[in-house]
């Protein structure tokens, strides 16, 4: 029986690395039933809503969706359809896998950490005023329950897939009541795993030792801005947002995605790597229960990365389409 | 110009608050947790936080004084607030953020 998922292409360059992503889970063997849902700039060309109701509501009855870069307009009262997803759909968990790929060039062999970004609080509520003419303030929002349920989600997936230490990030030194109840949550939380080695460290040091110690990382867990700091600089160390996925997730839905832009400048060309939506996509397959497919996924990407089939940004010359051909073409193989 | 237009009331509950529409000058435009708007409806289906932002705006000239007013009779009903913020615009633009 096929499963349901919806598919948001996106804007810019979304289409055409939909389009590779839907042809490698096809050649993979998972038959999925895709539900195209509207979001971007054609809605708001449409006068909607940037992400319309309609299709937050579809997601919500799906349960998943895997979505393609989409452009935020530029210019004030514009909202980003990121947040706007996240918000709405209370999709709680940000998870970026940052693992070094065989055939992606990196200096950091052996990555491999699991980023667990709080996504619905922090300053990310975006509860902002002009205090005078001069002065600006915003507000940084940290609930217990908001931070239980990240430090929940990221024990029990290091439960779940043999990760051994889970280490919460902050800068409780300095916000000693914002992040100080974070880090208290997190030590609360880490007494229900006494399976899981349990460690704290703040955010510019934890910045200093990835890129210097990267191997003694294992699961890591963070408020929303470092989360959305770190997850990026992870992603760099594993070779670019090209090739970096994410993930989302709430209680009743989730959401897969690409976590580079829309590349305007690129739309049509043929020319990116679609290997960040699609190494979502394999995220999404897991969630469906797919795990083979997932690592068949997986495994072609990185024969064909490794054989020299790869996009500009890697150093090649491929075609969005001719990289999607060789995947495809070693799946069904 | 700097103009004082509202009032952001943070409240304490654990479900959304039956605050009067209007009060004084000020009407009630959203009730937002954690900066997504929960009323008016349709509300999505999100974890509410014990914290939530209460936006009355006016659309009509107003002083601090309202504002007190506003705030002495939010308290009067039984409601329990923990920060008031004030809202303005400068040149006719705000000068606050809205919530998703």
């Amino acid at each position: 029986m096929a499963h349901k998922a919806c598919i948001i292409r996106g804007d810019g360059i979304g289409p055409e690395i939909s389009d590779a992503t839907e042809r490698i889970i096809a050649a993979s063997g998972v038959d999925i039933e895709w539900i195209p849902l509207d979001a971007g700039l054609k809605c708001v060309e449409a006068g909607e809503p940037i992400v319309p109701d309609r299709t937050l509501d579809k997601i919500a009855e799906v349960g998943v969706a895997l979505k393609a870069p989409m452009t935020t307009p530029i210019g004030k009262g514009s909202v980003s359809p990121n947040v706007t997803l996240r918000k709405r759909l209370d999709l709680f968990a940000c998870v970026r896998p940052a693992k070094s790929f065989p055939g992606v060039p990196t200096p950091f062999e052996g990555l491999d950490v699991v980023i667990f970004r709080e996504n619905t609080e922090d300053l990310y509520a975006q509860i902002e005023y002009m205090e005078t003419p001069a002065v600006a303030m915003s507000t940084k929002i940290i609930s217990e329950p908001g931070t239980e349920r990240i430090c929940r989600s990221a024990f029990e997936y290091a439960r779940a897939n043999g990760r051994k230490i889970v280490t919460c990030v902050h800068k409780a030194n300095i916000m000693k009541v914002s992040d100080g109840l974070f880090l208290r949550t997190f030590q609360r939380v880490a007494q229900d795993y006494p399976d899981i080695e349990s460690w704290d460290v703040i955010v510019d040091a934890l910045c200093m030792q990835l890129v210097t110690k990267w191997r003694q990382f294992d699961v890591l867990v963070l408020p929303n801005l470092y989360g959305d700091i770190v997850s990026d600089l992870a992603a760099g160390m594993m070779g670019g947002l090209g090739v970096a996925p994410g993930a989302n997730y709430g209680t009743h839905a989730a959401v897969f995605e690409a976590v580079h832009g829309s590349a305007p400048k690129y739309t049509g060309q043929n020319k990116v790597n679609p290997m960040a939506l699609l190494l979502s996509g394999t995220l999404m397959l897991r969630h469906l229960g797919e795990r083979k497919a997932a690592e068949d996924i997986e495994a072609a990407v990185s024969q064909t990365v490794s054989a020299g089939i790869k996009t500009y940004d890697l150093g090649g010359t491929a075609k969005t389409s001719e990289f999607a051909d060789a995947v495809c073409s070693l799946l069904k193989g | 110009m700097f103009k004082l237009v509202g009032v952001d009331l943070y409240l304490r509950s654990d479900s959304v608050p039956e605050l009067p529409r209007e009060s004084g000058k000020f009407t009630l435009t959203f009730i937002s947790n954690r900066g997504t708007k929960i009323w008016p409806p349709p509300a999505p289906a999100i974890a509410l936080s014990d914290w939530l932002q209460c936006r009355f705006e006016s659309t009509g000239d107003i002083t601090d004084a309202d504002a007190e007013q506003l705030l002495q009779e939010i308290s009067q009903l039984g409601f329990h607030w923990t920060k008031a913020q004030k809202l303005y615009t400068k040149d006719g633009e705000k000068q606050y953020s809205q919530p998703y």
